[in-house]
Formats: structure tokens, C-alpha cells, sequence
């Protein structure tokens, strides 16, 4: 079944504090609500600042949203081995799953067969001598892999919440993100 | 059709303050609330206000009682451990009767507790945390939409009836994101404080019109006038005879009596079919309306009471549902402050039964399903 086709879409970026996951998160938000969701985001992290396994949910639907956290997400991404430890357990069976291989080395046994392993961290070193804009990378894969919603909405929702200083840079970390994911697609086929 | 936009809880009770006309801010950070005051700090200026960090929790109130009292809507927002260095003051704001808001992001407790999650434990202190008797007004919005509305409510019911106003939410309310409308400027009821005095010869600023709610001009704008947190009279000077102590204690602590069916905002939707009522409050608001639809596909009809205002509590609205119930559930998430209250305006009319949570986790659907399921067979 595609995503769109989903009564309630349930999303799980995880990581450690600090990766960005969270900011991911709240894009992904801005993106669904201005393509006609009902949306709810939440986070939940450690105490620490920095490190430790820390996750941003939403829930999205088109009809009355009654519950306040993720239980089975219908995407699952991981940006570090322990948060990817932590949280992959109670995935739907055909989740859609993207890890950044280059982080995550020990994968654990998934119940989805859709799962894409990509060495985004590395990449976005490679080529912007910067781990910053990775979370970003993981937006485009998102949105190429996902197939929810246009990829111009997701342009729009980056450049109002990323400092104007740096869009460039992520914008590019999108499309590098977009192209991995295509890579990877056609891999598959 | 206004646009959808995505906002955060704290960020609906900063955005709520300012529609609603707030002009002062001074607050210390404390997780789960501390974006309230930085998007104050960011925005008061704009909006020909100020912020100002203070030292602590005490300073903070201090100071926002003494600029409400210059006649400026005035909000703190704290947490847990900084609500609780707040209390002095707070039953001072409600002795002189000077309007402030108060923001509480309630997490886990007691004492330093837990700052990244929720609890819904500082209730009864918010009523009960100072000493003496002295009025309050406490709200507990369900959703970030309310949140919005609700401090507007707040700002509004502290500016009508001269007494501190809490706004209760809880961490995940605070922190959690929502898609939502916010309402345009035209569309909000925007309420100030009375100004119309006697001219100064004749004015005392604790002698009561009809309304029981005392008329105090700002501070600086030449009325002279003695506010003070002793006993005092109509004039506002200390007076320490019993008639006096008699007849401030019961005028302050009746004074909202009769702007009760104002000030008690609760949701109930009647059920004629149900036998089992669901009685909620905060964060727990969405679940308990995916629980109620839950149930009802299995054949089980449940009517939700949801009390908006806290305090004073809406034991009319509740014993009411009582009366056609044989259960109610009261499901929060401390060790039962609510349902000693629920007990005690039912009278027996219906039978209470707990759900209690306190390991952080938020009250889900199937936790409150499969309570109604639990005692429902």
C-alpha cells in the first residue's frame, strides 16, 4: 500500500542530540501541514544536550488526530546504532526504512523489507567538508523514497526554517539526498 | 480560509499573551517552558513591552506584580520547582488583588524531578501552595490550539475579576507541535481592567461597587493609594481588628462566587446511553476522545467531562454528570488529585475509579480503553 493511502501516517526520525533529527522532524511537520494534514509533532530526548538516543514523531492525518505518540511508525529513520537499537522494534511490517549506513554499522533485524542503507554522513562530508547539513540529506532521501508529498513543499518548508546563512549549503544537502535515494531505487529494481 | 500553521505549545501561550495585550514579561528559564519567555524576550519589544531576566522565581513574580500594579498585563512562566519559589507571592497577588497570569509547564516531580517530562501534579498547589485562604483561578488547556485561546482567557479573567490567574499545562502540551488556525485579531474578546475611579478626595481602592471587584488605577498615573499584603481595609491600610480580618478574608475568597458560570469552562458532550463517564483534563484530551470512539465501536457508550477551568472547580458540572452515571473514570497523570475533588462534588452519586500515571508516559488510548473495557464487563 503506498503512504498516501494511509488513514494515519505515523514517522520516527531518531539519533543522537545534536544531529538535527528533531529540526527534521519539524520540517517534515511544516511540510505535511501545508499539504493538507492534520499534523501533531512531539520529541522526547535525555537530559543531555549532546549524545544519548534521542527521537522526533509526528502523526499525520487528514481526519481528527487522537493520539499523542507514535506507536507503529509507517517510516522509520536512524541517524545513530543506538538510537537505531533503540526504537526499531515496533515498526509496521512495510515501513519504509532509511539509516545512515555510515553510522549505523550493526543492522538489526527489521520487520520491513524496505529499508535503504545509505552512507549519508560520509557523503555530505565529501561534499560540503561539513557533517551539518546531514539531517537535510535525510529530508531529500525522504522525499524521494516517500513519494507523499512534492518536493517543492519540502524547498519551501527548509528555506523558512533553516538560517539564511546556511540554505544554500542544505539546499544542496537536499538534492544530494534526493539522489542518493534515486541511486538506491534503481539499485533495487 | 486562514491558514494552517505549525506551532508549538509554549509557542501558542507566547503568541496567546501577546494578542491578549501583554506588555511585561520577567521570568527565569526552567524547562519545559523557558521558549514562552524567549520568544517574549524576542517579541515584547515590538509590541511596546519589555522582558527582563531576573535573578530567580521570586524576583520574577515580584516583578510582575509590580508592573500589573503600573497597570500592565504581566505573565511569568515557570515550572515545577520555580512554581514552587513563586507561592509567597502568589497569595500576595491574590491579598492585593493585582491581575497577573502565571504559566506552568507542570513536569515530572517532586522537587527537581524530571525536566524533559510530564506530570499533572502541581494542582492542588496551585490552589493550595500558599498560605491563608486567598482566591485563584487556574486553566488547563487540552490542545495547542486551546493553549492560544486560553491564555487570551486567562489574561482576560485576571484583568476582569483582579485576581492571578495559572495556566496549567503539562510537558508534553508544552513541547508538543500541532497544525493549527489561529484565530484573527477581530475574532478575539479582548478584556481590560477597569479604570473608572471616584476622584482621588473620595477613592478607596478596597471599597466594592456592586461588581465585589475593586477598581485600582495604575500605579504612576496619579492616583495615590496604599496596596499591602496585611489585612487591610477599604482603604488599604493595615488593620489588624477582627471585624476587619473577617471581612477581608470573606470578601476575597467569595469575591468570584457569582462569576462562577463564567469563569467554569468545561467540555461535556451528553451521552443519554452512557453509564460510565470519563472525566480528563490536559494532554489526556486527545486520547480520551480516540478512547470514547474506541469503545463505541465495541458497544460501549462513554460521555467525557473535561474541565477547562480547574479552579474553581466545576463541582456543579460534575456532580450533574454523576447523578446519570453509575462510573466515572478520572485518569491523570499523579496519584489522584483530581479524583479526591471528583469524590468529594459527587457525594457518593456515582462510583470513582482511578486511572493513575506517574512513570512520565502519557495516558494513551488503550490505557483508558481498556479501563472502560475493565469495568464496564
Amino acid at each position: 500500500m503506498s503512504l498516501k493511502e494511509l488513514e494515519q501516517l505515523e514517522v520516527r526520525f531518531s539519533g543522537s542530540g545534536g544531529q538535527g533529527l528533531v529540526l527534521a522532524s519539524i520540517i517534515f511537520a511544516d511540510v505535511l501541514v501545508a499539504a493538507g494534514y492534520n499534523v501533531i509533532q512531539g520529541e522526547s530526548h535525555g537530559i543531555e544536550a549532546r549524545g544519548g538516543a534521542s527521537r522526533g514523531e509526528i502523526i499525520a492525518s487528514k481526519e481528527e488526530i487522537t493520539d499523542l505518540a507514535v506507536s507503529e511508525p509507517d517510516i522509520f529513520i536512524a541517524i545513530s546504532q543506538k538510537s537505531c537499537d533503540k526504537y526499531y522494534q515496533d515498526i509496521k511490517e512495510n515501513a519504509l526504512v532509511i539509516i545512515d549506513s555510515f553510522l549505523v554499522t550493526e543492522i538489526p533485524k527489521f520487520k520491513s523489507n524496505n529499508i535503504y542503507l545509505l552512507p549519508f554522513t560520509n557523503k555530505v562530508k565529501e561534499e560540503f567538508d561539513s557533517i551539518l547539513p546531514t539531517n537535510i540529506a535525510f529530508l531529500g532521501a525522504m522525499a524521494e523514497l516517500s513519494n507523499l508529498v512534492d518536493h517543492q513543499l519540502f524547498i519551501e518548508a527548509i528555506k523558512k526554517r533553516i538560517p539564511t546563512s546556511v540554505i544554500e549549503m542544505n539546499l544542496k544537502a537536499f538534492a544530494l539526498g534526493v539522489k542518493m535515494a534515486q541511486a538506491a531505487a534503481k539499485d533495487k529494481e | 480560509m486562514k491558514d494552517k500553521v505549525l506551532m508549538q505549545g509554549n509557542q501558542a501561550v507566547a503568541e496567546g499573551a501577546l494578542a491578549a495585550g501583554v506588555k511585561f514579561c520577567a521570568g527565569y528559564p526552567i524547562t519545559p517552558s523557558t521558549e514562552v519567555i524567549e520568544i517574549l524576550a524576542k517579541k515584547l519589544p515590538s509590541h511596546g513591552g519589555r522582558f527582563i531576566q531576573m535573578e530567580d522565581e521570586l524576583a520574577s513574580i515580584g516583578a510582575i506584580i509590580g508592573a500589573s500594579a503600573a497597570g500592565k498585563k504581566s505573565i511569568t512562566a515557570t515550572s515545577g520547582p520555580g512554581f514552587s519559589l513563586m507561592q509567597e507571592n502568589l497569595g500576595y497577588a491574590a491579598m492585593v488583588e493585582v491581575p497577573i497570569v502565571i504559566y506552568n509547564a507542570q513536569r515530572v516531580g517532586p522537587s527537581t524531578g524530571g525536566a524533559t517530562k510530564p506530570h499533572q501534579a502541581d494542582i492542588m498547589q496551585t490552589k493550595w501552595g500558599s498560605h491563608g485562604d486567598s482566591p485563584r483561578i487556574a486553566l488547563m488547556p487540552g490542545s495547542v490550539k486551546e493553549a492560544y485561546e486560553i491564555t487570551i482567557k486567562a489574561f482576560n479573567f485576571s484583568e476582569k475579576y483582579m485576581v492571578p490567574v495559572v495556566i496549567l499545562m503539562d510537558e508534553l502540551l508544552a513541547h508538543m507541535r500541532e497544525s493549527v488556525i489561529i484565530p484573527k485579531k477581530e475574532e478575539l474578546e479582548v478584556i481590560n481592567r477597569r479604570t473608572d475611579v471616584a476622584p482621588q478626595a473620595e477613592y478607596l481602592p478596597y471599597r466594592m461597587d456592586e461588581t465585589g471587584i475593586p477598581v485600582l488605577p495604575p500605579l504612576g498615573g496619579g492616583y495615590r493609594y496604599n496596596i499591602s499584603g496585611m489585612i487591610h481595609g477599604e482603604n488599604g491600610i493595615p488593620d489588624l481588628s477582627p471585624e476587619t480580618i473577617d471581612a477581608c478574608v470573606r470578601r476575597i475568597n467569595s469575591k468570584l462566587d457569582k462569576y462562577y458560570d463564567d469563569i467554569v469552562i468545561v467540555e461535556n458532550e451528553k451521552n443519554e446511553s452512557a453509564k460510565i463517564a470519563l472525566f480528563v483534563f490536559g494532554s489526556t484530551t486527545r486520547p480520551a476522545k480516540g478512547a470514547i470512539k474506541k469503545a463505541k465501536k465495541a458497544g460501549i457508550e462513554v460521555e467525557l467531562i473535561r474541565p477547562i477551568t480547574i479552579w474553581p472547580f466545576p463541582e456543579k458540572e460534575v456532580r450533574e454528570v454523576a447523578e446519570r452515571m453509575d462510573k466515572i473514570i478520572v485518569a491523570e497523570m499523579n496519584l489522584g488529585q483530581t479524583a479526591g475533588l471528583v469524590r468529594q462534588a459527587i457525594e457518593g452519586k456515582a462510583e470513582v475509579v482511578q486511572l493513575n500515571r506517574v512513570d512520565s508516559g502519557h495516558i494513551s488510548v488503550d490505557d483508558l480503553y481498556h479501563k472502560i473495557l475493565e469495568i464496564s464487563s
